[in-house]
């Protein structure tokens, strides 16, 4: 079994059984898109709903919400997913800090990766979305089951 | 100058002159608010890449409280305040009255916590203030439990777009019994950092 930690702004795919991909989120969000009938999973790590700066890097395939959606799509495809088989969990897109003055950067990546999602015509098919916490989550790549835990200890399983 | 991607040894002596004006503000602040005296230490003073902050300071998967200001004035940017919960409960040692001792993180004992990050924010924007001659100051406070990660990387999306390093002072107050470890995150644009770098080098 490996471990693939999915990081800021990245997007990781894997088809090998046993592989877990894992992310810490805060106010990003992790949309995975799997196929559990080829156990294959990818998962980007979504940090930002837009580009501001138009001079910013786009190297970072998962960085921004529509990209990233795209992109991981696309590989999974690539690597033989049918587009009928295909379907989402989304996590993280949480509110850190109850300060006003920060954007709720959360609630618009959200928005963003649905919007990407539903263009794409990926159903989302379960969620752990939203509220004040941040949360760890890990993907077993063969069945495209999520676990999900929070700073407390509290796990689901979606 | 500041370029992207590099920091040189005079930008961090710069910085470490922060760290030092920062921490005999900060100091003088906690034994005015304490009525007794502590030392602080900072004994890393660097520049950190963004996407690196959380490994840096710790296991990005602990809990850990987390001070949060957003920085207003002549640079916009926002600057955190990270202890871990066993060195949160060393600072309460610190601050409380021993008859006030072992309450956790009861409300009060939490705006403890909150005030003596506002202490450091302070202390540390103002010793840039001073060196540079930019007005800075932090907005009130707010105050959270979550994991490392989580925490750092929501700030970090702030200003992601433009930035790619952020300031880094470990702190540490002491006094007789208890020491107690944080860490003073200031992540700003990098047109902002490259700016106050620029300003500081050529006094």
């Amino acid at each position: 079994m490996t471990r693939i930690v999915v990081k800021m702004g990245d997007l990781e795919v894997s088809d090998r059984p046993g592989d877990v991909l894992t992310a810490i989120l805060g106010s990003c969000v992790g949309v995975l898109i799997f196929d559990a009938a080829a156990g294959r999973a990818g998962m980007a790590h979504v940090m930002l709903p837009e580009r501001i700066d138009p001079n910013a890097s786009m190297d970072k395939r998962g960085k921004y919400a529509i990209p990233a959606v795209k992109a991981l799509y696309k590989e999974m495809l690539e690597l033989g997913s049918r587009p009928s088989s295909l379907a989402a969990k989304l996590s993280g897109g949480a509110r850190m800090f109850s300060d006003n003055n920060l954007q709720n950067i959360g609630e618009r990546n959200l928005e963003r990766v649905r919007y990407a999602l539903g263009r794409l015509g990926v159903p989302v098919v379960a969620e752990r979305t939203g509220g004040f916490k941040g949360r760890n989550v890990s993907v077993d790549v063969a069945t495209g089951r999520m676990k999900v835990r929070d700073a407390d200890g509290q796990e689901e399983m979606i | 100058m500041l370029e992207e991607g590099q920091v040189l040894e005079s930008e961090l002596d710069v910085l470490r002159e922060v760290a030092n004006i920062g921490s005999g503000h900060a100091a003088a602040s906690m034994e005015k608010w304490l009525g007794k005296e502590m030392a602080l230490k900072v004994p890393v003073a660097a520049m950190v890449p963004l996407e690196d902050v959380a490994e840096t300071i710790g296991d990005p998967m602990e809990t850990v409280m987390g001070v949060y200001s957003r920085v207003m004035g002549d640079m916009e940017g926002h600057i955190l305040y990270l202890i871990s919960l066993e060195d949160a409960r060393e600072l309460l040692d610190i601050i409380l009255d021993p008859e006030d001792r072992g309450q956790g993180f009861s409300p009060n004992n939490l705006s403890a916590i909150a005030e003596t990050g506002n202490i450091l924010f302070n202390a540390y924007l103002g010793a840039v203030s001073e060196l540079c001659g930019l007005e800075l100051c932090p907005a009130p406070p707010t105050c959270t439990a979550d994991m490392l990660a989580a925490i750092v990387n929501t700030i970090l999306l702030e200003v992601s777009d433009s930035g790619d390093l952020a300031l880094y002072l470990k702190t540490e107050f002491e006094e007789e019994d208890f020491s107690s470890t944080g860490n003073v995150l200031f992540v700003t644009d990098f047109s902002n950092l490259a700016r106050m770098v620029d300003i500081l080098e050529e006094e």
